[in-house]
């Protein structure tokens, strides 16, 4: 690890001023301090989010659900009117990594965590990601890599709450510097307008966020229906997903009426679906819909070498969600 | 030496089990060889008081409220850190080595280069558990100026103690190397061509291992015995390179307490050829040397010997006259210091149409990146009475850390092809896989594993086998199985090993030895067996273990030695202590010392009950001390230890997840000394096959040469979620011709048969598809069915 000035910032203004080129932002730090460790991140400041108070809150109001970025996944795991009313949110946080890593890890360092590629995470891989000019994952060891939004890399996002948060349709509030790099500007823009793909941008994150940008709130309208987030892990004690679906459904006399739909562990972002959600809209909850939701949603999936059996990985999550999310009640199916 | 012939009976204690009593089976008596001095023969008859008691170990507290220190543990006054520097490339000359810029940095106390020939070449093959070869080397060995080749990521170059582990690492980053790549190759097909670049300079990268002859060995003639066969298979399994990953990585803390004495806190296997390596490497005498292995956080092979970086911790020791302690990193555990070797096994067996094997052939390559032995152990020649019996093992050389001893080596992947293959044979035979082995059954002196078939089946319910598979064919994705495999082990237990047991005349029981315990529990068994001769509770006894200064030797914990070696020489020292005190105190008694005996903490048999404490107390200020060697085992050859492992498993075949569901595992130890240790022995030999099996694989990219998964998020381990449920039973196969303690091993047959099992079991849920590659992770289930799809 290098040698790196510790910054403890009183507000949100001054964390965001405090950030740069040559700054990382610490929340829980899980991410944050393996790229040190494996020097792959050499940040000359750490400016410590913590320290900036009413970050963590959980609100529940008419206009539906207010995580602050500092919440951790623990938390969201665990709370009941999360638990209940958006499901997706609290199965996505539980399936992360071990307790520790839960009662540790935010929600705002979940949606912005680099990808667990190991080559990205090889310090003697000079790869596209961290400016070189090969991705190894193509001529390489590929079985975890995406299939679907890969180009020029091939790394498969690692988050999550990104799946859940997106068939929720969720909003990220964003703070960063005013007009003229002063004071504070905070803007709030669709989650799905969040992510950028290695063709979008290659080097710095996998989001639109500037270097001086910080998520600080995560805003979640009420649900349209039930919602759910199936995730395939290779090691069930603790593992990122191999494959993911997360869904919301609403169910109407036995046809599906509204639905969402988005793929976790595949792609180089997280991966909205909306041709599959349009082939679920209005038709009758059967085996035949839920088939043709599964068959496009990997359309246009370019496998490599050694992963093509996440088409098939995946067509199964999307189905089990859908089953999952249409009837949350019974548990008579099969799960990840 | 002087031999006398005791009768003694041996036979199987099978313990109660679904509520039926203790039994007995297959007793035979013997005559027995047994030499002078040896205490009196147990056999299957004998009751031990304490012995065999599922009494829970005696370090267990300590250990799980973190009062145990370790060796990473030990911090003395003015300690430095120190870490390695290693080759960045798979194959490389080395140009410069500047250590300068390393040596002006903060905290820096010593920086030195570890890249002579001599040294590396030597230090690297101690630590393989190969001293003769080390010390060969070393004799050869000029003081060349020239440097070592690297030959593989990770191979050492240079170490660096500072006073702070960070600022040892910054400045280990700061020496300037400059390389000269040469061509690598870490692909063992590829490294098999024949313009493959060659690994070890002038020497094919393919080497043939030596074929054992004989009863045990290959035997017969496989091409007469395929000809005679009504059926034959022609199969293939592969075997993936597993890293070890104990929990404590290799490392010691070295310090010169005088100018001429080295005292070590090592995490080893091995603390006397630990202390061997060192004297050798700074020219003293072994006795200038101490080696302590308090408490060693696992080692499963790769733990013998100093290894680079116990000589490097002496070394800066030297150099900057304080303590330094160097415990190596994830990533070069997973690098550097020893994994087991990949295999690629082409397997031919023949049968008679009623499963009488008439050949078993197998031809064998597999890697052990630098080093050598990547054997498939020896099950072809082992498990069944086959007379036509052939392995070929090659070692296939390539760019990659060496392999070292890895629990049970070979076996493992062994087992995992033999016993698929049995149960191909068995589908084509259209025979039940039990009954094939049963038919094969290869019968020896004293030996469990008929029993062992009849109560793991039955225990585990293999009848369900038939409704199970015709369950399946109407069921949804998730597919259930049932599989087994057979286990054996060779007794290795033998001399040299030592004992001294100490009494004290206020009741003090001390014992030691030389050993060092791996994780068996060697400190509550010298504790069992010690108080079993004075018939007290094991928590009276003292133990002193791993600790080379009380010149008590023990042996290295490998080839499952440990207790098999030493725990008879405990009681042979113990037996010999008790016979001491009663001659000393009988005649203040006024008995006879034959009169007296020890039992339940008294002395009984003198004319009044005395107990222990009071009965020591006539020694007055005196003490007994004995001490006693490990006779050599009573007769030369002794059967294997044996065991039998089922596998429920369910397979998901639209994710191809594999859960096992349970392992159903029966065993023998010989003698089990403390039925709950045995019993952690085995579940822990069965989560690291089942991990073995289902999740655990280096990863190797072959165009740069780098392992891309050396760290515990990449590399994945079993955990709690992957852990099934476990049924363990625990025979006693008494075989009185082995010690006066009829034990033997039980840490490494375990892990011998678990991926066969849960591999046959997933065949069983496929409907006999076999996923002939381990790791059997998602991606290659799900490809296996597509390809029989298609």
């Amino acid at each position: 690890m290098n040698r790196f000035e510790w910054m403890e910032p009183a507000s949100l203004e001054s964390a965001v001023h405090g950030l740069g080129p040559r700054a990382r932002l610490l929340a829980g730090g899980v991410d944050l301090l393996g790229e040190m460790k494996d020097h792959i991140a050499l940040p000359e400041r750490v400016v410590n989010l913590k320290s900036v108070s009413g970050l963590d809150a959980i609100e529940i109001g008419d206009h539906g659900l207010r995580l602050g970025a500092l919440v951790t996944l623990d938390r969201l795991a665990a709370h009941p009117q999360i638990r209940h009313r958006w499901r997706a949110i609290a199965e996505a946080a539980s399936s992360v990594g071990t307790p520790q890593i839960r009662n540790q890890g935010t929600l705002g360092g979940n949606l912005c965590q680099r990808p667990r590629c190991w080559y990205f995470r090889s310090e003697e891989h000079k790869c596209l990601k961290k400016g070189g000019d090969i991705c190894f994952a193509v001529a390489g060891e590929n079985k975890y890599h995406a299939i679907l939004g890969g180009g020029p890399a091939f790394y498969a996002h690692p988050s999550d709450l990104a799946p859940a948060l997106l068939v929720l349709n969720a909003q990220v509030r964003i703070a960063g510097p005013g007009p003229r790099g002063r004071g504070l500007r905070l803007r709030t823009l669709p989650l799905a307008e969040f992510y950028r793909t290695p063709a979008q941008r290659l080097v710095g994150g996998e989001t639109l966020l500037s270097d001086q940008e910080i998520v600080t709130e995560i805003l979640v309208p009420e649900p349209f229906g039930d919602s759910t987030y199936l995730k395939f892990r290779e090691r069930l004690s603790h593992d990122w997903a191999m494959a993911a679906c997360a869904a919301q459904i609403q169910i109407s006399a036995g046809h599906i009426k509204r639905a969402q739909l988005a793929l976790g562990g595949v792609a180089t972002i997280p991966w909205p679906v909306p041709a599959a959600a349009r082939a679920l809209a209005g038709q009758p909850l059967n085996q035949a819909t839920i088939e043709a939701a599964a068959h496009v949603a990997v359309a246009g999936a370019q496998p490599l070498r050694q992963n093509w059996y996440k088409i098939q990985l995946t067509q199964t999550m999307v189905r089990r969600a859908i089953r999952q999310a249409a009837f949350p009640e019974k548990a008579d199916f099969v799960s990840a | 030496m002087l031999k006398k012939k005791v009768r003694a009976t041996g036979g199987i204690i099978i313990p109660p089990l679904n509520g039926q009593p203790q039994k007995i089976a297959d007793a035979e008596t013997i005559e027995v060889p047994v030499p002078a001095g040896e205490p009196p023969l147990w056999d299957v008859y004998t009751r031990p008081q304490v012995v065999g008691q599922p009494i829970p170990r005696i370090d267990g507290p300590i250990k799980v409220t973190g009062r145990a220190r370790y060796t990473y543990d030990q911090l003395p006054a003015g300690l430095l850190h120190a870490v390695l520097v290693r080759s960045a490339h798979p194959h490389a000359r080395l140009l410069s080595v500047d250590i300068a810029p390393a040596q002006k940095m903060p905290g820096v106390r010593a920086v030195i280069r570890l890249d002579s020939p001599d040294l590396m070449r030597a230090s690297a093959a101690s630590a393989a558990g190969n001293p003769e070869q080390a010390a060969a080397i070393r004799q050869a060995a000029s003081h060349s100026q020239k440097s070592k080749t690297m030959l593989f990521v990770g191979d050492e170059i240079a170490a660096v103690a500072a006073d702070t582990l960070e600022q040892a690492e910054d400045a280990a980053r700061a020496i300037r190397i400059e390389y000269e790549s040469l061509p690598f190759v870490t692909d063992v097909a590829a490294a098999r061509q024949p313009d493959a670049p060659r690994v070890h300079a002038g020497q094919d990268n393919i080497r043939p291992l030596p074929s054992p002859h004989g009863p045990d060995g290959d035997r017969g003639d496989v091409h007469e015995g395929l000809a005679q066969a009504d059926a034959v298979i022609e199969t293939r399994y592969e075997t993936n390179v597993a890293m070890q990953n104990a929990l404590e990585p290799h490392g010691s803390v070295a310090w010169w307490d005088a100018p001429n004495h080295l005292t070590v806190w090592a995490s080893t296997q091995g603390i006397f050829g630990f202390r061997g390596d060192l004297a050798h490497f700074f020219q003293m005498p072994a006795s200038q040397v101490r080696v302590i292995t308090d408490y060693l956080g696992g080692g499963f092979g790769a733990k013998f010997g100093a290894g680079i970086y116990g000589i490097a911790a002496a070394w800066l020791a030297r150099e900057t006259r304080a303590p330094v302690k160097l415990m190596l990193d994830r990533k070069a555990e997973n690098l550097a210091v020893g994994n087991r070797p990949s295999s690629h096994q082409q397997l031919r067996l023949g049968a008679k149409k009623d499963g009488t094997l008439t050949a078993i052939e197998v031809v064998n390559f597999g890697t052990p990146g630098i080093g050598h032995g990547a054997g498939a152990g020896a099950a072809s020649r082992r498990f069944y009475l086959c007379p036509n019996v052939s392995q070929r093992d090659h070692d296939v050389a390539t760019n990659l850390g060496p392999a070292a001893a890895f629990r049970a080596p070979g076996w493992p992947q062994g087992a995992f092809a033999l016993e698929q293959a049995m149960d191909e044979l068995a589908d084509k035979l259209q025979l039940d896989p039990l009954e094939l082995r049963q038919k094969n059954y290869w019968d020896k002196p004293f030996k469990a594993l008929r029993i062992q078939y009849e109560i793991g089946a039955a225990r585990f319910g293999w009848r369900r086998r038939a409704q199970i598979a015709a369950s399946n064919r109407n069921s949804g994705p998730v597919k259930r199985g049932l599989g087994m495999a057979t286990s054996c082990w060779p007794t290795f237990g033998r001399p040299p090993a030592q004992a001294r047991v100490v009494v004290h005349s206020d009741g003090a029981v001390e014992v030691t030895v030389g050993c060092q315990d791996i994780g068996g529990g060697m400190r509550m068994i010298a504790a069992q067996v010690t108080a079993e001769e004075f018939g007290l509770r094991p928590h009276q006894v003292r133990v002193h273990i791993g600790d080379t200064q009380p010149g008590i030797y023990g042996p290295a914990s490998g080839g499952s030695v440990t207790t098999t070696s030493v725990a008879p020489a405990i009681r042979a020292a113990a037996y010999d202590a008790r016979q001491k005190l009663l001659a000393a105190i009988a005649p203040r008694l006024g008995a006879a010392p034959e009169s007296l005996r020890l039992r339940g903490g008294k002395l009984l048999g003198a004319p009044r009950a005395l107990s222990f404490a009071s009965a020591c107390r006539l020694l007055r200020h005196a003490t007994i001390s004995a001490e006693a060697d490990r006779a050599q085992n009573y007769e030369p050859h002794l059967t294997e230890m044996h065991g039998a492992q089922f596998a429920e498993v369910e397979v998901d075949t639209e994710t191809g997840r594999i859960r096992v569901v349970k392992i159903t595992a029966v065993h023998d130890c010989g003698r089990s000394m403390n039925r709950l240790l045995v019993e952690s022995q085995v579940n822990g030999g069965i989560i690291m096959g089942l991990s073995y099996a289902l999740l655990e694989g280096r990863v190797v990219d072959h165009p740069t040469g780098h392992v891309m998964n050396s760290n515990l998020d990449f590399y994945k381990l079993a955990g709690t979620r992957e852990i099934p449920e476990l049924d363990v039973v625990i025979l006693d196969a008494i075989d009185p011709r082995g010690n006066n303690l009829d034990v033997k091993g039980i840490g490494e047959p375990v892990i011998v048969p678990t991926a066969a099992a849960i591999g046959n079991a997933v065949a069983h849920a496929l409907g006999g598809l076999h996923i002939r590659e381990l790791p059997m992770t998602p991606d290659r289930v799900l490809n296996a069915l597509a390809a029989v799809r298609a």
